[in-house]
């Protein structure tokens, strides 16, 4: 695939930050002001990575990893200390004008509506900005409603709406000029689930039926789950995994548990090809290993004990991830390649 | 992608810079109280500083080379100044640089097809106007009042209204590089509270410049600060003769490249070390 069809192109990006060092000691703080000591903190280190027109990545990675950071020298706001980024075939940073044009960006925690105003008007201002025309405004505005329901507050001040409706309203916002490739920091947090299942829907109709490349950072995993078919994984500023999500559970080992019970105490549960994750005379956990699959942990423990209940339990996301960057904490590998 | 035909035949928008403009007067009207506070804030200066100089004026018709009232013209008419620029100064707004750049909301200023440089000009513009409206009532019931001068003869009016409008560009580009700086200090709350007292006393808001002592006036006239309310209202009140004011109009212009210069090459740098607090 060459760099045309890619929306999102970045090789060996490095942001390094210049920050003071506190002293140590007695007058610290006299000695700080006085004689400051600056060191180097690289935050993202040789960031490669590429995405295509119309995929919805997630970046994930622990809180530090240089998440927020790459999305912000991708969208040109930061201005990288070395390496190349293209964004829809344009250097981000160098022409922050017309790359704005095509790039649209929520920051969950950052507002970009006119605090005082009623949304509403922000929309309008934004169109202005924007130079977006009458009638794509309109279309714009009434599907964003469809889904969001915008229309029940947007005429509320910013100041006076919920998280989760100032939210549903910053994505509004991001994306009322119509923006090919669009980024997403951290956009649910502190949402309820119900509005968070009415943003994903909001999200997946963007890539479905508009087209949309979207890049999405979030600590969600369910939100990764049901919304991504590509992760990106950063720590430390570098990239440790790019695949998807079942490429990840398969790398790392992650296998399903089978969670049984029994119409009365068996004293002792052993299968070849599982392990016994915990048992406690009627219930038991096992994990499949080796070869084995959960469909033939199962199929055992029918044939070989009086099963009353049994039921497969995938992974839990949260787990998986919590090992994973544990993982990644303690080894330190270069740049993961995208697979084929 | 699919275009749906709307009706917006008809439907004229005016350019970006209307709007942006209105944003300051939006913001004000969603607070109404401000609208009670500031006539009433504008009376209660303007009285006091009426009262003040009347008591200064009590034992002789003529201080510093000034009647009372031509003191009280410049006096009250600086007061009035003060507050043209009074929203675009106001440090606690929350589209604001410092408060952009302490909350990271400055990112969406280098994520919108317009720059942040002139985002900001449209902004403080709107301000501007927002305030020069205020400070136009209060001069026109100063004036009917009786209690200022009306300017002299139709060519004063005009080579002040100039001044005037000269002085503003300068005062908004002294501004500007105080905003800016936020860039790199991070925190400019100490910088700019000394600035707005610095600007304040040396252009002749709190006291009108030919009352301060010979050094610090010469002090003040070689900073751009004077050309910002001295001189307009010095060519007001005649206390600088209207055949002075090419030399002192082309002061100011000067000053006006020499900051519009300094602003550009700041927004250049601040553009390539932009730091977005907060995650």
């Amino acid at each position: 695939m060459s760099d045309a069809d890619e929306a999102i192109v970045a090789r060996d990006l490095i942001k390094t930050f210049t920050v003071a060092r506190k002293h140590e000691g007695r007058f610290a703080g006299l000695r700080s002001l006085l004689d400051p000591v600056f060191e180097k903190r690289t935050v993202v280190d040789r960031l490669t990575m590429s995405v295509a027109r119309g995929e919805l990545v997630a970046l994930l990675g622990p809180n530090g990893a240089g998440k927020s950071t790459s999305i912000k020298m991708l969208t040109g706001v930061l201005t990288p200390t070395a390496g190349e980024v293209y964004v829809n075939g344009r250097v981000p940073y160098r022409d922050r004008v017309a790359n704005a044009r095509s790039i649209g960006a929520v920051f969950g925690q950052k507002t970009q509506l006119w605090w005082d105003l009623p949304a509403r008007q922000s929309f309008a201002l934004l169109r202005d900005i924007f130079d977006v025309s009458n009638a794509l405004y309109d279309r714009q505005l009434a599907d964003f409603d469809a889904i969001l329901e915008l229309s029940e507050y947007w005429d509320t001040p910013v100041r006076n709406l919920s998280l989760g409706q100032r939210v549903r309203c910053e994505m509004a916002a991001a994306m009322l000029h119509d923006p090919p490739i669009v980024f997403l920091d951290e956009p649910t947090i502190g949402m309820d689930v119900v509005v968070k299942e009415q943003t994903r829907e909001f999200l997946r109709a963007q890539v479905q039926e508009r087209g949309r490349t979207i890049v999405l950072t979030t600590h969600d995993m369910t939100e990764v789950a049901r919304l991504c078919e590509r992760v990106l994984l950063i720590n430390h500023g570098r990239l440790m995994f790019d695949g998807t999500l079942d490429e990840l559970k398969a790398e790392h080992g992650s296998r399903p548990h089978v969670n049984v019970t029994f119409a009365q105490p068996v004293p002792v549960v052993e299968l070849t090809g599982a392990r016994v994750v915990s048992h406690d005379g009627m219930r038991a956990v096992l994990a499949p290993e080796g070869v084995t699959t959960s469909e033939d942990v199962v199929r055992a423990l029918i044939s070989r004990f009086p099963v009353v209940n049994i039921g497969v339990e995938e992974t839990n996301l949260e787990d998986l991830m919590r090992d994973v960057y544990l993982s990644k904490l303690a080894a330190a590998p270069s740049n993961a390649t995208r697979p084929a | 992608m699919t275009s749906i035909a709307l009706p917006d035949a008809g439907r004229r928008r005016p350019h970006r810079s209307w709007r942006l403009l209105r944003v300051g007067v939006l913001n004000e009207r969603a607070f109404r109280i401000r609208l009670i506070i500031a006539p009433m804030m504008m009376a209660v200066q303007l009285y006091l500083y009426d009262r003040l100089w009347t008591a200064v004026f009590q034992h002789t018709s003529k201080a510093a080379g000034l009647t009372l009232k031509q003191t009280l013209t410049y006096s009250l008419m600086a007061l009035l100044m003060g507050r043209i620029r009074w929203n675009a100064r106001t440090i606690n707004v929350r589209d604001s640089i410092p408060i952009a750049v302490r909350e990271g909301t400055i990112v969406y200023w280098f994520l919108r097809p317009i720059s942040p440089g002139r985002f900001y000009m449209w902004r403080q513009s709107g301000d501007v106007l927002y305030g020069g409206a205020w400070a136009l009532l209060g001069y026109a019931v100063l004036l009917a009042g009786g209690v200022i001068d009306p300017p002299h003869g139709a060519t004063g009016a005009v080579v002040f209204a100039v001044s005037l409008a000269l002085g503003q560009v300068v005062l908004y580009y002294l501004g500007q590089i105080v905003d800016v700086a936020m860039f790199w200090m991070l925190s400019n709350n100490g910088l700019a509270r000394m600035y707005y007292f610095v600007q304040d006393l040396l252009s002749g808001v709190f006291v009108p410049l030919p009352f301060m002592p010979a050094v610090m006036l010469a002090f003040a006239t070689w900073l751009p600060f004077s050309s910002g309310v001295n001189v307009p209202l010095s060519l007001y009140v005649g206390r600088i003769p209207v055949s002075h004011a090419p030399a002192q109009l082309a002061l100011q212009l000067f000053w006006c490249a020499v900051l519009a210069l300094v602003t550009r090459f700041m927004w250049q740098r601040a553009s390539h070390r932009v730091t977005v607090q907060g995650g």
